[in-house]
């Protein structure tokens, strides 16, 4: 297991290196340079003061070049500045992400909360009225774009009823716990309702297919009840797809705060790679894409540990 | 969850279990058809009934009603189910559940799917034993460790903890066997226990069960579709053909004096009843879908013996020894 998770790791640093190659030259790509921004801020300057200063800045060189000496300021810990914020990277990043992770997280527990057990419930009566009523309900979640969804939420609680507010956050200092909360009520509804739907269908479809197994009969006829029929026998077998599927929706689930996070203007890290490049600040979107990317790569280690401890056919040596 | 060891029966002649007129059906289109029609039989102490037939007759399906475990959307119909005079069809799931793998226990075909491939056998041994006796983990454990042993597995302590995927079809087997008898049941349903198995290995599990029912005497239901396997286990033998039980007898007439055209013809297909070089005779036609059953007797599309009183009317079934469902029974 430690070996296969060093693996891993390795792996992951790899394909993060990659990708850091990948999201500089596609910054690279952007129309403009840091010296273009400077020179429509200052009409004074001269185009001899601009070839002067790419060349001071070294944007002049070839993108292999540039991405080299990038690469060995990262490594020794040196990101670079934020040009919107004019304060180093990761202090701009951390807050954000923090912000992000608790909205993921929180919506992430949540969405499992309600579709383990209304998707085990669904399976346990397939075709039934309950089974249908689920099922509509799923498809309703799954085929509402969250974009539209958010601005019909906003419409709705916060225009409407005036009962939430419409985006930003709330700090600790200022209100409590309550009114932090007040602030991710609806960000929040709208990743679980975006994602309830696919997570209930995972766990339904793979719950049938456990239940249907030689191995239920057996528990039945050693004179096992119900629940632990279900709970113990079936659940077990059908979490070892459902987690792997619902890791892998974990980086959806990023994409889809990014979108959340805009329309409720909710400062995490969707909003902010979103402000980033809108915004030319190539030092911020890029580690924030690494950023995003890291996590993504830490939810697929987090699902091949959780795939090893629920299914012993499974070794890593 | 702690029914005692059901008590023996005072009379060992007295049956353990009797089923009688035993309906299982499924709703289709609007009516029912039955998949298992009128079957009865006797299970006595120390002896073994096999239900022999082909793959769809209704064996298995006999098998699960005996324990209430008839899959949706099939039911019991009709019928009794009586063990040691008590009657199962009419008791609820928690009473059942009492009964499961306490005093009647089953031994499945495929070892490999029939165990749970995320525990350990000896967890799964264990459970079986804590959900009819109160017994610490502990105890449990070391009943299922015993059982191992008990049934063959060398090294068992350490056998215990290996996952089915880690043990060979004849050990899983031996642990299913292990699983069932745990609990010291006195009706053992055997479906079909050596089918998936190498031939000799097939031989290994057969002795296995008949040595377990010497020792505590349990009656033995055993299911299968391979007379050659049947004439090694059974005492008694019934002949299931489309649903109902065509013949009943000892096990020894059966293979001198078959009666049912049906039954004849199985045997007929045994390699070893034929001249050697000469070709197997197969009986013609296919077993009927249960849905589309012919009128009268079962067989009679598919018998050489059949006339126009064997296609208007079903011959009565055969719920006891020595009977048989043909109205041409004994002609030439």
């Amino acid at each position: 297991m430690i070996r296969f998770l060093a693996g891993r790791t390795v792996q992951a640093a790899s394909v993060l290196l990659l990708m850091s190659f990948v999201i500089y030259g596609l910054m690279g790509l952007m129309p403009g340079d840091p010296i273009d921004l400077m020179i429509s801020a200052d009409p004074k300057m001269t185009s001899e003061d601009a070839v002067r200063l790419r060349k001071l800045y070294g944007l002049d060189q070839p993108i292999t070049e540039r991405y080299a000496n990038w690469l060995a300021a990262a490594v020794g810990g040196d990101l670079g500045y934020s040009r919107l914020y004019a304060k180093p990277v990761l202090d701009v990043l951390f807050p954000a992400l923090g912000n992000t992770v608790r909205l993921l997280a929180i919506s992430f527990l949540l969405s499992l909360a309600i579709a383990l057990p209304m998707g085990i419930l669904a399976a346990m009566r397939p075709y039934s009225r309950f089974d249908y009523s689920v099922n509509l309900a799923a498809f309703a979640g799954i085929s509402v774009p969250s974009f539209w969804l958010a601005l019909i939420l906003i419409i709705v609680f916060s225009v409407t009823f005036n009962l939430l507010p419409a985006g930003g956050t709330g700090t600790l200092s200022e209100g409590g716990i309550w009114e932090t909360a007040r602030y991710l009520v609806l960000p929040v509804a709208n990743l679980v309702i975006v994602s309830v739907g696919g997570h209930t269908r995972y766990t339904r479809a793979a719950m049938i297919e456990a239940l249907r197994q030689d191995y239920i009969r057996t528990a039945r006829a050693k004179g096992a009840g119900p629940a632990r029929v279900v709970l113990k026998h079936a659940l077990r077998n059908a979490m070892i797809p459902v987690v792997t599927i619902i890791a892998l929706d974990f980086g959806m689930l990023f994409s889809g705060a990014l979108i959340t996070e805009t329309i409720f203007a909710s400062p995490g890290m969707g909003k902010l790679i979103f402000d980033a490049i809108m915004g030319s600040d190539f030092n911020l979107a890029l580690v924030g894409l690494l950023f995003a990317t890291t996590l993504t790569l830490v939810g697929n280690l987090l699902a091949d540990i959780a795939y090893a401890r629920l299914d012993p056919r499974i070794s890593y040596r | 969850m702690t029914a005692a060891a059901p008590a023996p029966s005072p009379d060992p002649a007295e049956p353990v279990l009797r089923v009688a007129g035993l309906d299982v059906s499924f709703a289709i289109d609007g009516g029912s058809a039955k998949a298992v029609d009128g079957v009865g039989f006797q299970l006595t102490r120390g002896r073994t009934l096999a239900l022999v037939g082909e793959s769809g007759c209704g064996k298995s399906l006999t098998a699960l009603a005996v324990l209430g475990l008839v899959p949706r959307p099939g039911r019991i119909g009709a019928g009794s189910v009586r063990y040691h005079g008590r009657e199962l069809t009419s008791l609820d799931d928690r009473a059942l559940r009492g009964i499961r793998g306490n005093a009647i226990a089953m031994v499945f075909q495929e070892p490999m799917t029939s165990l749970n491939p995320v525990y350990t056998v000896g967890d799964q041994i264990a459970e079986a034993y804590r959900l009819h006796f109160s017994a610490s983990a502990r105890e449990a454990r070391a009943e299922a460790v015993s059982m191992l042993d008990h049934v063959g597995i060398a090294d068992a302590q350490n056998r215990a903890r290996a996952y089915p995927h880690q043990l060979s079809g004849g050990m899983r087997q031996r642990a299913m066997i292990a699983m069932a008898l745990v609990c010291r049941p006195d009706v053992l349903i055997a479906d079909e226990p050596t089918t998936a198995l190498d031939v000799t290995i097939q031989g290994q599990i057969l002795d296995l069960i008949l040595a377990m029912q010497k020792e505590n005497g349990m009656a033995v239901l055993f299911i299968s579709h391979d007379l050659g396997v049947v004439s090694e286990v059974a005492d008694d033998v019934a002949v299931m053909y489309a649903g109902t039980i065509v013949e009943q007898t000892p096990a020894a007439s059966l293979f001198a004096a078959p009666r049912h055209p049906y039954t004849r013809g199985l045997i007929e297909t045994l390699p070893g009843t034929t001249p050697p070089g000469g070709r197997l005779p197969a009986i013609p036609g296919v077993v009927p879908d249960f849905r589309r059953r012919p009128k009268g007797c079962r067989f009679s599309d598919r018998c050489s013996l059949a006339d126009g009183h064997c296609r208007d009317a079903s011959p009565p079934p055969a719920v006891s020894g020595g009977a048989v469902s043909c109205w041409k029974a004994d002609a030439p």
